[in-house]
């Protein structure tokens, strides 16, 4: 899958697809991420987190095996977050900003403001992170947090942004973008029989036959 | 009463010099009276009063997320203040 591909299925399409495919977008979605970044990316694995009736842990990072979970309890269109890509995208671009703070606490990745690569050292070193189940207060206000939070707004944000270029930039091209996006989120179809299908509709769309 | 809370948070609970006082500092300011006779009673026996405010509980937050019980407390305090924000910091609850 292509990151326009990811943004685009972000989009509608996000409750019709399966669970395996979502992660599959958030898989592309943080590889793109920790690339523009220069981190190594981690794989982003679906698992049961806390479901209650008013509080949802979305997502959690691992740093001892440097991985990313999402609740997959929240992949279903009928849940809480489910109806739409934003809670869960954000949440996985959230934990992905962690990665990238222990890379650069621990020297792996160069920051360029040293103030906050400072601060993020200083607020992950033993006895100074404040995990939530000791304050959950002084965890959400922690520098770590904080960054990590306006991160994923801003991200996600460019994402929502991405997908409205991509989908004007599909109608001026004079794709069938309905047609165009139901391929993209066709799980059976490997990518050559996709594009063959979609040339095969966009013919037909377009009404010109080919002798 | 702020070095009586930190000196608990210390030695029986495990919290980091650091934490504990982050932590002592946020105890202190609990506004609800409930919820801060309980934060008193468990400092001076250990027992733990079971609040509940909304939908959460000490007992709930402390069985289904983890948190100790000062940190229930908090919660608790802070959900009454501010739910938005409280029920916000769930979701990324895991770090």
């Amino acid at each position: 899958m292509t990151y326009e591909q990811s943004v685009l299925l972000t989009g509608s399409q996000w409750t019709e697809l399966s669970e395996e495919r979502k992660l599959e977008v958030l898989q592309t979605i943080e590889n793109h991420s920790a690339f523009e970044s220069g981190r190594l990316s981690c794989p982003v694995v679906g698992k049961f987190l806390y479901t209650g009736t008013d509080g949802v842990v979305l997502g959690t990072y691992d740093p001892k095996n440097q991985v990313i979970y999402v609740n997959s309890s929240q992949f279903a269109s009928d849940t809480r977050y489910g109806k739409d890509s934003e809670a869960i995208v954000t949440a996985c671009l959230h934990e992905g900003r962690h990665a990238y703070q222990h890379q650069v606490a621990d020297g792996i990745v160069f920051h360029d403001n040293q103030a906050e690569a400072d601060a993020w050292k200083e607020n992950l070193s033993e006895g100074n992170y404040i995990s939530f189940r000791e304050n959950p207060r002084a965890y959400y206000n922690q520098p770590v947090e904080v960054d990590a939070r306006r991160f994923a707004e801003d991200k996600y944000a460019e994402i929502v942004a991405e997908r409205q270029s991509y989908d004007i930039e599909a109608y001026s091209d004079h794709a069938p973008r309905d047609v165009f996006e139901r391929q993209l989120s066709d799980e059976g179809t490997d990518e050559a029989q996709r594009a063959a299908s979609f040339q095969q509709t966009e013919t037909k769309t377009n009404g010109i036959s080919i002798a | 009463m702020k070095e009586r809370i930190k000196e608990v948070l210390l030695q029986k609970e495990g919290y980091s010099p650091r934490t504990a006082e982050s932590t002592a500092n946020d105890l202190e300011s609990i506004k609800d009276s409930e919820i801060s006779q309980a934060l008193i009673r468990w400092i001076d026996s250990g027992k733990k009063t079971n609040i509940a405010r909304g939908s959460f509980s000490c007992r709930q937050l402390m069985a289904d997320l983890g948190m100790k019980y000062p940190a229930a407390l908090i919660f608790l305090d802070w959900y009454c203040e501010d739910p938005k924000t409280a029920m916000e910091s769930i979701h990324c609850s895991g770090g």
